[in-house]
């Protein structure tokens, strides 16, 4: 595992983690690691947010705090269900053939 | 004469555009200033193509920077939205209010309305003396749009975007 890798890896726990913490009704998220570049996209559930019957994603650029290009996304508990049934389509490019789950629980463990 | 609803649909036209170009300005050489530029100008001109509508004079509205703060407040109360989001009336309200900190950060990166303060297209004079440009300065709206309520509040921009004519038109 090269450094780089390493260091991409503890930026998306680091993120995570503050996202959990930050919000009571994260329940999950989802870091979809099938592009071939450094980009970090997050798609996380949260029954704050409201459903719009598709998945709007936001680009955010490398910063201090985040050093790689970050594309965020949330849905609901209900649109996830429905992107699981491929109801729901995911962004151009994005994908759950290689993807990691952070569940609550596991994360405040 | 010029219909208001020519008006409205003009300068929806051009915010669309300007948050279409928000969303594609995504290589990592670009500063943030850009970005928030763009993002400045989608929501003012997503504000005016609402207050148009209104009975306010057309000058004072298209004149004027501040329209995307005016936005909230009368998108609070829209029944499309409410039906359309499926939220009860109580509930979006108190959800756009929350957004509202975040909307008057947006809406004070003009530079008309920043006072010689921090805005994503004029180097300012900070009270040190120091003088700041755009190109250099962390902007902390960046990472303040990251956060959950940063990211509903670009959730109902783009909705309210896309589904405009249906929500506010009709």
């Amino acid at each position: 595992m090269s450094q780089n890798h390493q260091n991409l890896e503890s930026v998306v726990e680091r993120i995570v983690h503050e996202h959990f913490e930050l919000e009571e009704n994260l329940e999950k998220v989802l870091w979809i690691r099938s592009r071939a570049t450094p980009e970090i996209c997050l798609l996380e559930v949260n029954s704050d947010t409201f459903a719009t019957g598709m998945v709007q994603s936001f680009y955010f650029p490398p910063s201090d705090e985040v050093p790689y290009p970050l594309i965020l996304a949330e849905v609901t508990p209900e649109e996830w269900q429905k992107i699981l049934k491929n109801e729901i389509e995911l962004p151009e490019g994005w994908s759950l053939e290689n993807h990691q789950a952070f569940e609550r629980e596991a994360v405040s463990a | 004469m010029t219909d208001r609803r020519d008006w409205q649909m003009a300068f929806l036209k051009q915010a669309r555009s300007d948050w279409e170009a928000y969303q594609r300005t995504r290589q990592a050489v670009w500063p943030h200033c850009h970005r928030l530029h763009f993002l400045q100008m989608a929501t003012e001109k997503l504000g005016k193509a609402l207050l148009i509508g209104g009975h306010s004079k057309l000058k004072d509205v298209t004149h004027s920077h501040s329209a995307f703060v005016k936005f909230m407040h009368i998108a609070s109360n829209n029944y499309g939205l409410q039906s359309k989001l499926k939220m009860a009336k109580l509930q979006l309200k108190a959800d756009f209010s929350r957004l509202l900190p975040r909307a008057y950060d947006i809406e004070h990166l003009a530079p008309a309305l920043a006072q010689d303060g921090p805005n994503p297209e004029y180097p300012w004079l900070d009270k040190s003396g120091q003088i700041y440009v755009p190109v250099d300065y962390s902007f902390p709206l960046t990472n303040s749009l990251q956060s959950h309520q940063g990211i509903k509040l670009l959730k109902y921009i783009e909705y309210s975007l896309m589904a405009f004519e249906k929500l506010f038109l009709s």
